[in-house]
């Protein structure tokens, strides 16, 4: 788990020497307290993580951590790397509802809430260019998609 | 060209060494086939030659045979080249005309499997060093006198415990201090660990040794400003500040009444302001123990905790607006605003630089809040306070309200272990919060300690006793590094941090906060290093000699260090620095003259062009531009140089050669190792410091690789020009390896980035005369790495071997049919 999560992007993972700082600066760790990073990242070292990798899904990217760390470990680039194999690697089951959900629609539409009528009418009103993925667009963005899918998920996709 | 006015004698001695070179090299063959190489007119084997038997004999065959050079076949010349130099000058010949073949460390003992191929290759060695002997030339060591005196940069505790040291061995010393009194940092301290006692009692006691020191001559207020000429012989331009004020000061204070300037103060900027004007205790009077307080504590927070003898006034002309309201105050009339700064030349003969270090800036860690919320303060603003010297008089006050605290938490690590400012260990930060906590605890017993820390850090006797003795008196310690402190209710500040041990996350609220801050490089330090060439680390600390041997010393002869300025020290660690860079003074200077190595470059200068490429090879500035009729010229200064040879390898007129191992030396080399089966071999140049150890440890190690490989010793591998390794391939050569230091560890600062230079220039020219750039290899060799040589050997003859069952191009044609025409 150690070395793919550090070739997933957290090349200093090992350098940490859980002094603490990122849980300390930590937005979720605040509301959540089953969410430690630092001790997420000790067992991410030292533990089989299969149980507890999960966990990165709660991280909120704000990137305190990240900024204060004085080691250079970037731990939400741990988490993020931990979701990458995630993804890659698990059922979706364990992604929360509302992951999955944009996931479906970035393969449907390849706007992750949706393309709603509402949001082109207010790109509009913000000066900014139409914006559509053609079909052969949308093909590749599944095709990019795809490998990252679990079965199920593929089933739901091509149900729609 | 003839080497000398007679002809070449040469005497070869193979060694036995016992069993160590005769159990796998048969030496009779090597010794009879000694004799017919040109030159040779005596060779003999014998069991030990260093042995005292053997010496006589060889003592005697150069009597008995007039033999003008030596050839000793037998171990490492790093093991026994001084002994066999001895020995041949003791029979009356120039020491350097004596030749070494390693035939036991690069021959018997990593090839014993192959008894054969042993004996063939320690032939090619003794024919290798008999080409190499016929052209010896007979060297006289450099010597130059001696100044008998020091100079010393820095009056803080290292420096001065140098200086004193240096002067009670009977030389003079100029002590140079940037500031208006000695002491340096310590002198802002109370009490310092390990035993929590009273600063001012030892430093007072230093100071007055100083400066009552007739041998010693201190100045203060002044900096060296150039540096020039070399060990023994250095000329220092040293800039006396004035302080203004005349011998006719009192030390009444009226002036610093009368002075309408503020300023923040450096070193406690967030706490107080100061005036240009400062009260010092005198160098020329010393001051009473401690008992007394000053009648000035106001201006007390800028200078030093030392008690208050005879005071006198200096002025900083850099802040002052020279008003005069201060002169006009004077009752003594002893203000002179318009006394002159002067300067001074002083010929020394070594220099100690003691420059010591600055503090870590807190701001550059704003989520900590210094300077935004007052009652955050650093270490050595607490100290300030513990001081009875200090701003408070001994009494820790909020600097919000002035009312002793209720609460404190220490936050360790402040810009120390943080890749984003220090990524070392401040070594000293620890101790000195334990101090703060014990000190604080003993005034004020109900007060609530927190001390937030990754590692208490407390390696040494007497220091772990402080950490035992902060937790029994209630000190709370939280293992984790608080991510901010902020503000919070009230005036209360509020840190966040996680005990890691729990796994609890903190939000605690505190009347004050001390910040543990590190000891950062000195800012002077790029200044000295420019000034006099001393390498400074990537931290930005001026860099030893050798981090482990030679601590006090640096790679620029008669340049010592001492104390903070090469790493976090505390004061015993300055201290035994200070000790330790004296006697290093004092030992070059129990001599009247130095003598220096003569393996030196030199310069014809009927070839230079003046290009002045060799100037920008050299980091010792030895090879320097020359003004002559024809236009710009380099000379090498010989008491300079370091004997690299980087500046001949870089030189594209071969103007430059260096002694001992010349270019025509070495290509001799080079030619007889390549006489027979030159397409089977691998020539190797190695740098005397490292990968020529590293393959004698390979042999130490009785490593095996095949005996096809024949190393060229090189001072440095910076020597190697691609001229060379491109002769290698011309005269038939397999493969070349060039095996420098590791990156940081050149014993020449640069020689080995040079080389790396040097080597891609060689692929170059190798691609574009069509042989296969993978024949040159480059690998980096410690002393210790003889299994990275073993390695590179096997893998080049591997390669070796491809290219003969023509899997692999040698791409060499071309180059042999130049050879040929």
């Amino acid at each position: 788990m150690r070395d793919e999560l550090i070739e997933n992007g957290a090349p200093n993972l090992t350098r940490c020497i859980q002094c603490g700082t990122c849980t300390a600066s930590c937005t979720v760790f605040e509301l959540d307290r089953s969410y430690n990073p630092r001790r997420l990242i000790q067992v991410f070292l030292v533990d089989d993580a299969s149980s507890e990798i999960p966990k990165a899904w709660l991280c909120s990217t704000c990137g305190v951590c990240t900024e204060r760390c004085p080691k250079e470990v970037w731990p939400m680039d741990v988490m993020l790397s931990a979701r990458g194999l995630l993804v890659r690697s698990r059922p979706p089951k364990d992604m929360p509802k509302d992951r999955l959900r944009s996931l479906i629609s970035i393969s449907r539409s390849g706007f992750a809430y949706g393309k709603k009528s509402g949001l082109k009418a207010r790109r509009l009103t913000l000066k900014l260019p139409e914006f559509d993925l053609d079909k052969s667009q949308l093909e590749q963005v599944r095709e990019l998609l795809m490998p990252s899918f679990g079965k199920k998920l593929k089933r739901q996709v091509d149900e729609v | 060209m003839p080497v000398t006015d007679e002809h070449a004698r040469i005497g070869v001695f193979v060694c036995h060494c016992g069993k160590n070179i005769a159990g796998t090299i048969d030496c009779d063959v090597v010794a009879d086939y000694a004799k017919g190489l040109e030159g040779v007119v005596f060779s003999s084997h014998n069991l030990y030659t260093c042995s005292e038997a053997g010496q006589t004999e060889l003592k005697k065959a150069i009597a008995d045979h007039r033999l003008n050079r030596v050839v000793v076949a037998s171990c490492s010349p790093k093991m026994h080249e001084t002994t066999f130099r001895l020995c041949v000058a003791d029979a009356g010949l120039n020491p350097f005309l004596m030749e070494m073949a390693n035939i036991r460390e690069h021959n018997s003992w990593v090839h014993s499997a192959d008894p054969k191929g042993a004996t063939r290759k320690a032939m090619d060695q003794v024919k290798m060093a008999v080409s190499k002997a016929s052209l010896l030339r007979p060297l006289q060591p450099i010597r130059v006198p001696i100044t008998k005196r020091a100079l010393v940069l820095g009056g803080g505790v290292s420096g001065m415990t140098a200086a004193l040291n240096i002067a009670e061995s009977g030389h003079e010393v100029i002590l140079v201090e940037k500031k208006a009194s000695l002491g340096g940092m310590a002198s802002l301290l109370d009490k310092t660990f390990p035993k929590v006692d009273c600063t001012s009692c030892q430093l007072q006691d230093l100071v007055n040794k100083v400066t009552s020191n007739p041998r010693i001559k201190v100045l203060t207020l002044s900096e060296v400003k150039e540096v020039s000429g070399f060990v023994g012989n250095f000329n220092a331009k040293i800039l006396r500040r004035s302080t203004y004020v005349s011998e006719l000061c009192t030390g009444c204070g009226l002036c610093l009444d009368a002075c309408p300037v503020t300023i923040p103060d450096e070193v406690l900027g967030s706490m107080r302001v100061r005036k240009p004007i400062s009260l010092v205790s005198s160098p020329q009077a010393p001051a009473p123990s401690c008992s007394g307080r000053s009648a000035w504590d106001r201006s007390t927070v800028h200078t030093s905790s030392m008690p208050v003898g005879s005071r006198v006034a200096v002025i900083d002309k850099e802040d002052c607006t020279s008003c005069g309201i201060c002169a006009r105050r004077c009752p003594m009339r002893a203000i002179e605003l318009d006394h002159p700064s002067v300067e001074e030349n002083h010929e020394v003969g070594a220099i100690v630089v003691a420059i010591g270090f600055e503090l870590f800036d807190p701001c550059k860690k704003p989520e900590y809040g210094h300077s935004k919320l007052v009652d955050v303060v650093t270490s050595l603003e607490l100290e300030r306070m513990l001081s009875p010297l200090g701003p408070t008089h001994g009494n820790v006050a909020r600097p919000s309200n002035g009312e002793v605290p209720g609460s404190v938490a220490f936050v360790q690590c402040v810009g120390c272990r943080d890749d984003k400012s220090n990524p070392y260990c401040g070594r000293i930060c620890c101790l000195i919060t334990l101090k703060q906590v014990i000190l604080l605890k003993e005034k004020y017993p109900d007060l609530d300690i927190t001390v937030f820390y990754i590692d208490v850090r407390t390696g040494g006797k007497e220091y772990e006793k402080l950490y035992a003795e902060a937790q029994r008196l209630g000190c709370r310690f939280i293992r984790g590094r608080p991510s901010s402190v902020e503000g919070g209710d009230g005036d209360r500040l509020i840190v966040r941090s996680e005990d890691t041990l729990t796994g609890n996350s903190l939000a605690e609220s505190f009347d004050l906060v001390v910040l543990a801050i590190g000891m950062n490089a000195p800012e002077d330090s790029k200044i000295v290093s420019a000034m006099l060439k001393v390498p400074i680390d990537p931290y930005g600390f001026l860099m030893e000699a050798h981090i482990k041997l030679k601590p006090a010393e640096t790679v620029v002869d008669g340049v010592m260090l001492a104390g903070s300025c090469s790493g976090p020290m505390d004061i015993p660690s300055s201290v035994s620095r200070g000790h330790a860079s004296a006697s290093k003074v004092i030992s070059l200077f129990s001599k009247d003259e130095i003598e220096l190595d003569p393996i030196v470059s030199h310069v014809d200068l009927s070839l230079c062009k003046g290009c002045l490429a060799c100037t920008k090879a050299c980091p010792f500035q030895a090879v320097r531009p020359i003004e002559v009729a024809g236009g710009k010229r380099v000379e090498v200064l010989a008491s300079l140089c370091k004997g690299c040879g980087t500046c001949v390898a870089g030189c594209p007129y071969g103007a430059l050669d260096q002694y001992h191992f010349s270019d025509e030396q070495l290509y001799a080399q080079i030619d007889a190792a390549l006489e027979t089966d030159p397409t089977d071999k691998i020539i190797s140049f190695n740098c005397n410091w490292c990968s020529y150890a590293g393959a004698d440890f390979a042999g130490v190690l009785r490593l095996q690789y095949p005996p096809n490989v024949h190393i060229i010793r090189v001072m440095c591998s910076g020597r190697v020009s691609s001229k060379m390794i491109l002769r290698a391939f011309e005269k038939g050569a397999g493969m070349v390896l060039v095996a420098p230091c590791h990156p940081a560890d050149c014993h020449y600062i640069s020689g080995n980035a040079w080389a790396k230079k040097r080597i891609e220039q060689a692929r170059n020219l190798m691609s574009r005369r069509e042989i296969n750039p993978e024949r040159l290899r480059f690998v980096y060799v410690s002393a210790a790495e003889g299994n990275v040589y073993q390695r590179a050997i096997i893998e080049m003859t591997r390669l070796l071997e491809r290219m003969k069952r023509g899997e692999v191009s040698w791409g060499v044609e071309k180059v042999l049919q130049e050879a040929r025409t």
